[in-house]
């Protein structure tokens, strides 16, 4: 049995960080950890985990990401915009509004894309541990983090054109 | 492959992005968690050995041990009880009191007929008499049973032997 306090100690700055990157301010960030930890704990019962690092940040970063098109479903279902600060000035309206865009862009991803792209850009792996982490070859994951980052231009490509 | 130049170990993750993308994910880079967000995740997290769900799954699966207890108790008395059913009264004729299954009208109940005398004019108890009683009402087999107790209570004469008496009589004589 793995010292679980110590696994927590070890990864689960690594665990908040990845969800809050990916997801933001909110509660959602404490729930996908304890959600992850919880997971990782059902599997640790069946087999044998040999990279905890790995594991909990694939789950962390998928997790997050559910989260975060489950919240963008909602909030399209409910019509209100997800606020991007508590309490900004300017600036911080701007970054928070930029940031608010990203993640929901990154939302509108599909799975593999948006978490090769979150890994990458939010983490800063490298591509054949992005492909270690997600469990796909390396040649997936370059397409899928070429094809994310070309969606993800056009995009703010429109947003660079809107603030002209 | 196209991708490797983000390989460099000395790029920036966002440096081949777009001026718009890259400040996006440079804001978000720079948003860390707060302490607070942080400790309450981990504690969250902590609590997960704690509630093992596997645990919760099997304990709902498994009857607690007092329960078990309990099982086993009744199973006990259920088979004593049973024996002593099967020993005693298990059995139709080894039944001492019969109830009839039709409605017991004036015009059907049997007369209760009288027993054998004993020397001093009570009837001994028996079971034709008490079957009788309960077959006629509750209150005439409370009403034998009460009579037979108080005769049985009662202290009887002891009985005087023809053969005793005559000794007596000689040595008197």
């Amino acid at each position: 049995m793995a010292d679980w306090d110590a696994l927590i100690d070890e990864y689960g700055p690594m665990v908040v960080r990845v969800s809050w990157r990916i997801l933001g301010r909110g509660a959602d960030v404490e729930d996908n950890v304890q959600e992850v930890f919880f997971e990782a704990f059902r599997l640790h019962q069946r087999e044998t985990v040999r990279q905890w690092g790995g594991l909990l940040r694939r789950l962390a970063t998928l997790g997050a990401l559910a989260r975060l098109r489950r919240r963008r479903r909602e909030a399209s279902l409910e019509g209100l915009a997800e606020p991007a600060c508590e309490c900004p000035p300017e600036e911080n309206l701007i970054a928070g509004e930029l940031e608010a865009r990203l993640r929901a862009a990154v939302a509108a991803l599909p799975g593999r894309e948006g978490a090769v792209f979150s890994l990458r850009y939010f983490e800063g792996l490298q591509l054949p541990e992005i492909a270690a982490t997600l469990g796909i070859k390396y040649a997936a994951a370059a397409t899928a983090l070429s094809r994310a980052r070309a969606k993800l231009e056009a995009v703010f490509a429109e947003t660079a054109v809107e603030e002209q | 492959m196209d991708e490797n130049r983000f390989d460099r170990p000395d790029a920036s993750p966002a440096d081949d992005l777009g001026p718009a993308l890259r400040r996006a994910v440079d804001g978000v880079l720079r948003d860390l968690p707060p302490d607070d967000v942080t400790s309450r995740a981990l504690a969250a997290a902590r609590q997960v050995e704690s509630h093992d769900p596997e645990d919760a799954v099997a304990a709902l699966r498994r009857p607690p041990r007092a329960a078990w207890r309990v099982l086993a108790v009744a199973a006990s008395i259920g088979l004593v009880a049973g024996l002593a059913w099967w020993r005693w009264g298990g059995s139709p004729n080894n039944s001492m009191v019969s109830r009839p299954l039709s409605p017991v009208g004036p015009g059907n109940v049997p007369s209760i007929p009288q027993g054998p005398e004993t020397p001093h004019g009570d009837r001994r108890p028996s079971l034709w008499a008490y079957r009788q009683a309960a077959w006629q009402s509750a209150e005439a087999l409370d009403a034998a049973l009460d009579r037979d107790a108080r005769r049985l209570l009662r202290p009887e004469p002891h009985p005087v032997e023809a053969g005793a008496s005559l000794t007596s009589i000689r040595q008197t004589l």
